[in-house]
This record gives C-alpha cells, structure tokens and sequence, in this order.
C-alpha cells in the first residue's frame, strides 16, 4: 500500500527539495505563544478552584496543545517542492496529503514573504498567485538566498511561457 | 451631452444633466421618512399646528437643495473621455480624482437603469478591470442612446487594443448574422434596441432542437470582425415568466418558507402566537432568497451580440449586461432534485475578473436561470462552440443525466461507495479534445465544463479514508467564481493520470489558442 501512495504523491522522475527544518522551530514557537496565555490561564482557575472540571481543561488544553507540536514536527519535513520544466510541483501533509501542479505560464506574480520570527530564524515563504484563488501554492521554510533564487527563477519562468487568461 | 475638446487632444464629455437629481433623491427620501416617523405620534399627541408640518418640509427641502447643489458641482466636474489606449475619469469636487483605465484591463461592461433613473430613461454604464472590486468605473447617467453607443465605441476600441478576437469573437457566422434563425430554424426578430426584445423564443425540445443546435456548434471559423460588430443580436431565449416563477418555488428555501407559514398561520389558528412569532426569523431568512431569485431573474432574455452574450433581466430594476464569452473559464450545468421533473437546468458560468467581494450579492454569472436540456446544450454551445467531439450531444446528455463509464466515462471505483453511497457511479470525468467534463451528484445533478486552456493550476487530494480505500480527488483551478471545479473520488491511479495528462493537455491547448490569438 505504502509503494501505491508513493507513485501518487511522489512521482518517481521528481527530486523533491524539502523546506528548512527551521520552519519547525518557527511554528512550534508560533504555536506555544498562541497557547501559553489559554494554558496559563487555565493552570491558575485550577490552583484557584481545584474542581474535576478545571482540571479536565488543563489536560485538554496541554493535550491540544502537545498533540499540534507532534503534528508540526511530523508535517514540515512532508512538505517540499520541485521545478520541473513546465511546472512547479508543491507536495504538503502527512494525513491529508495534496499535491499541487502550478504551470509557471500562469503565474501572475511571485511573492516572498517573511515574518518576524521568520527573519530570526532565517527564512522566508514563497506565494505563488494564479487568476484563481483556489491555488494555494505556498512555499514556507526557505532560505533567504533560496527564496529570492526561487522568485526570480519562477518569475523568469513564468515570463517566457506567459499565457493569456 | 456637451462635449469639450481640450489640449490633451481628447474629447471630453459630460455625463446627463439629471444625474445629480437621481443620485439625490434617495437623500430626500430618507430625510422626508426621518421627519413622517414622529408625524403620527405628535398628532396623537395634541394635533398638528401648520408649523409642525412647514419646519420638517423647509428642512427636507433645504437638504435636496444642498444636496442637488453639491450633485451640480460633482456634476459639472465629471468628465469622461477615451483615447485609442485609455478611458479617463474626472470626479470629486473636493477630493478630485482622475482615473484612467486601461483598455485592454477592461472585462466587462455592463449597463444598469435603477429605478428612478428608468422613469426618465437614463442609464448608467458599470466598467469592470480584470482587478474587480473599488477599481470599477461607474459611468453615470447617460441617456440610453449614449449608453449603448459609448459602450459600443469602448468595445471597439478594446477589440482593437487587445487583438484578441476570442474575447469579441461572435459565435455565430456572419452570414447568420444577416438572417437570425433560431434553433428551430424559424427566422427570428431581430432586435437592437435596449428596451427588451419581443421575439420568438424557440422552446420546442425536440429532435430539431438537437440537430440545428448541433450544426450551429460545428461553426467555428471566426467571423470577420467588422461585419458582424453592429449586426442585430439574435435572441437565444427568454423565460417564460411563469417558469421563472415556478422555479423559484421549487427550490428548498421555497419549501421552507411555504411550510414556516403554514405552521405559523396554524400556531395562530390555535391562539398560539408566541410559536408564530418565535418562527418571524425563518420567514425573514428563505423568504427574501425567493423572492429576490424572482425579482432578478424575471424577464430573462440573451441574446447574442458581437461582443458575447446580452443579458437583459430584473422585474423593479432592468440590468443589462454582457458576458464575454470568449473570457469564460469554466461553465456550470445543475439541476435540482425538485427541478428535475421539468427536466430543467440552470447555467453558471466563471468569467475572469468579474468576481468582486462587493458584488457578492449581485449575479452576474447566471447565463440561463432555468430552461430545458435544449436551452442548457444552447448555453454550453455559446461558451464553448466546439466540444472537441463527434458527438457533443450524445456526450453532454450522458454528462448530464447518465451514469456509469459509457462514451469514455471515468468513474470512481466501487470502493467509493463507502464514503458517496449514492453518487459514485456517476461522480466521474470525461475528456474531449477541447475540455473536460466532471459530472457529480446523484439527487442533485451537476456538470462542470472547463475548456483545457482555462486551467490555471491542479492539484489532488487525499484524506485518510480515501487513502484506506485507495482513492484521490483532483481540483482544477479555476478563477474566482461560483464554480469550484473538481472530480471526487478517482482511483488513485486515475487522479495521477488526470493530474499528470491535464498539465500536458492544458499547457498544450494554451499554446494553441495563443497561436490562434498571435495569428
């Protein structure tokens, strides 16, 4: 079963570049700031009112909580991505796997973006835009150097095949 | 319309004198309903003194003054003019505003009467840029001879800007144009004035329907572009209005409605009006969907011009716009279980750059509201004159009502029915030379048409069932629009196929249609 998802989600004549394991850090940091004021707050009603029901919110939320790091840690080294000649392939997820096939004669512009904890941690996010919406084609997790090569080669790409709507 | 020629060497015009007036009324009406809400309680209150009547009329009076004043400045700087490359704007008294749009950005345009400005016979032109949304121009008002005649000189002019003769192509042969026939093959009126056309509508279903509609999709050789530009549109269909009326009501929120009041008038029969009026909310949600389905779509009439596909529609408010059909990217046939003993279908269409958050509300994609199969096939054959096939009608009646892997069918394999119980024998795909079709839905039945060259990007999915089951869904992505296109539950085989072939074919088609576009 496992050599049938492979063909699937990993054509056998594509070399995949995974994103920088950095991203990992970044969500995983992204992540603990969003629940640590939840968590904290839960910890102190349960030293305040030491009741079955508070303690049961503790545990859920430590659980929701641990439960997206093992999910992050598990998810960033199944996304990458591959220039192929005619088209840029995206692959991400583990349990809801997607594969995302953008002609680079349909994009209409390249974005780089990076965030605070991104530029500390030295990476950036590659959007690609098509006229649909429906493409959802980020690259997260690359180097700086490799972000702009990856925009400019799209861009030059996407120049000589560019194709009317 | 004054016109002023200036240094820039354009041709500066004015829009009509009576825009002010009917920007302006709303804000007197308003102002005069301000005033009638406390009327009622002070004459209960100790009678009316002429005073109490003359203060709120002076203030009502004052404020259209101002406001018609200000509309006159707004008005006198409100100017419009195009060049050969450009259409330019000039608005706003205090915040002045020169916008210039490029020609070849504009996608659509479409003319729109409120209803004031229908009493006095004014029109308004709504110019979208493929940006959409704030980057509209409301050109406005204009009487109805200007609207038509600038939007025909902007249509021109973008036609020979972009060069693009898909975008202005007429799916019709000019010969054709000279003596419209309908589907029947009964000469039809011809028709080139905006008020509504009277014509002969073809309604007949049968074989005759089927073969003409044929014929007219085997004609794809462009036809010149001059000779057909001011032919008379030729009217494709319009609805009959009591089948406008009886479809609105059978759909869902229709029941719904029908059956809230039923129970409410019930509740109140049995002195239990706490139940009736806790039920007010349902009424205020299905009710208003109905009813504005039937004020939108009542008259709804195409006909075909040179430019794409004329719809003119709407019981208090006539919108009439053009879909350029050379600028569809993916088409929509569906049918709802309750509309399906009529043997109706309803026809949506994806065109680049109308879809705007603002507009939302307004459809501007419905290119039939509900017609017969024949009406449906007519709809597919304006967007798409060549399927691609040798059968096209035999292919599309499988697409829409079929099941099963006839006539080159790929469905979702049996071990889909754990997760579609009903629709896996129809969820399924089908490829022409020219486009694919996804067809899904058991009860309510779907086709989805998009021409190869549209696809802007795929991608597959899988979950975990579908993985358990051996099975993925492929997206084609479209632009913004209603249609989301989509086959569910292919073998994963089959979905790598799709993905795989799809990229080549699309890639290739692009090619082709710019070759055409280039030559």
């Amino acid at each position: 079963m496992g050599e049938r998802i492979d063909t699937l989600f990993d054509p056998s004549d594509v070399t995949w570049t995974r994103v920088s394991p950095q991203l990992v850090k970044v969500r995983l940091l992204t992540w603990t700031l969003t629940m640590l004021l939840p968590v904290v707050a839960a910890i102190v009603a349960l030293v305040l009112w030491t009741a079955w029901w508070t303690a049961l919110i503790v545990a859920v939320l430590v659980g929701v909580f641990v439960w997206v790091a093992v999910v992050i840690r598990r998810q960033v080294p199944a996304m990458g991505y591959a220039e192929r000649e005619e088209d840029l392939l995206i692959r991400s997820g583990i349990l809801f796997r997607s594969l995302t096939v953008v002609p680079y004669g349909r994009m209409q512009l390249v974005d780089v973006e990076a965030g605070p904890f991104d530029r500390k941690f030295g990476i950036a996010k590659v959007t690609l835009h098509t006229a649909s919406m429906a493409t959802s084609a980020d690259v997260p997790g690359l180097e700086p150097d490799e972000a702009a090569r990856l925009r400019d080669r799209l861009a030059s790409r996407g120049e000589s095949r560019l194709a009317g709507l | 319309m004054s016109d002023v020629r200036e240094a820039d060497g354009l041709t500066w015009r004015r829009v009509h004198k009576a825009t002010p007036f009917i920007r302006g009324w709303i804000v007197v009406v308003a102002v005069l309903l301000g005033m009638g809400q406390n009327f009622p309680q002070d004459m209960l209150e100790g009678g009316i003194e002429p005073r109490d009547v003359l203060i709120p009329l002076g203030i009502a009076f004052g404020a259209a003054l101002l406001w018609v004043g200000y509309g006159w400045l707004a008005w006198r700087r409100m100017r419009y003019a195009w060049s050969d490359q450009a259409l330019y704007v000039k608005s706003g008294v205090l915040f002045r505003q020169e916008r210039k749009v490029r020609l070849d950005r504009i996608q659509t345009i479409h003319i729109t009467r409120p209803l004031l400005a229908r009493f006095v016979g004014l029109s308004e032109l709504d110019i979208a840029s493929a940006a959409g949304g704030e980057t509209n121009v409301k050109l406005g008002f204009l009487t109805e001879n200007d609207a038509i005649q600038v939007r025909e000189m902007l249509l021109d002019h973008i036609d020979e800007v972009t060069d693009d003769p898909q975008t202005t192509r007429s799916p019709l042969p000019p010969d054709h144009a000279e003596e419209p026939v309908d589907s029947t093959g009964q000469p039809l009126t011809a028709h080139s004035d905006a008020n509504g056309p009277d014509g002969h509508v073809p309604t007949d279903q049968d074989a005759d329907g089927y073969e003409d509609s044929a014929d007219r999709e085997a004609v794809t050789e462009p036809a010149p572009r001059r000779a057909v530009n001011h032919a008379p549109e030729r009217v494709i269909y319009e609805i009959p209005a009591p089948r406008i009326v009886a479809s609105a009501l059978l759909s869902v929120a229709a029941f719904l409605t029908i059956i809230t009041i039923i129970v409410m008038v019930t509740a109140f029969a049995f002195g239990n009006s706490a139940i009736a009026f806790s039920l007010l909310p349902f009424l205020f949600g299905f009710g208003p969907f109905v009813w504005q389905r039937l004020v939108s779509e009542y008259g709804f009439t195409a006909a075909v011009a040179h430019d794409g596909l004329r719809v003119r529609k709407g019981l208090l408010e006539t919108t009439a716009q053009t879909i350029p059909t050379g600028r569809v990217q993916a088409l929509r046939l569906s049918q709802s279980l309750l509309w399906r003993r009529f043997g109706w279908w309803r026809a949506t269409v994806n065109v680049a750059g109308q879809f705007s958050l603002q507009d939302m509300g307004k459809d501007k994609s419905t290119i039939l509201p509900v017609g017969s199969r024949v009406e449906a096939m007519d709809a597919l054959w304006l967007v798409l004159p060549d399927l691609g096939t040798e059968d096209p009608i035999a292919l599309v009646d499988a697409a829409l009502t079929g099941s099963g892997t006839d006539l080159g069918f790929i469905t979702s394999p049996r071990s889909a029915r754990w997760l579609d119980p009903w629709s896996y024998r129809r969820n399924g795909y089908v490829l022409t030379d020219r486009a694919i079709i996804a067809r899904s839905g058991f009860f309510n039945r779907v086709i989805e048409v998009v021409p190869h060259e549209r696809t802007q990007s795929l991608a597959v999915k899988q979950g975990p069932l579908q993985r358990r089951l051996g099975l993925a869904s492929v997206e084609l992505h479209s632009t913004p629009g209603e249609i989301v296109p989509s086959v569910g539950h292919l073998t994963e085989h089959d979905a790598q196929r799709l993905l795989e072939e799809q990229a080549i074919r699309s890639r290739e088609a692009r090619a082709r249609a710019d070759q055409v576009a280039a030559s």
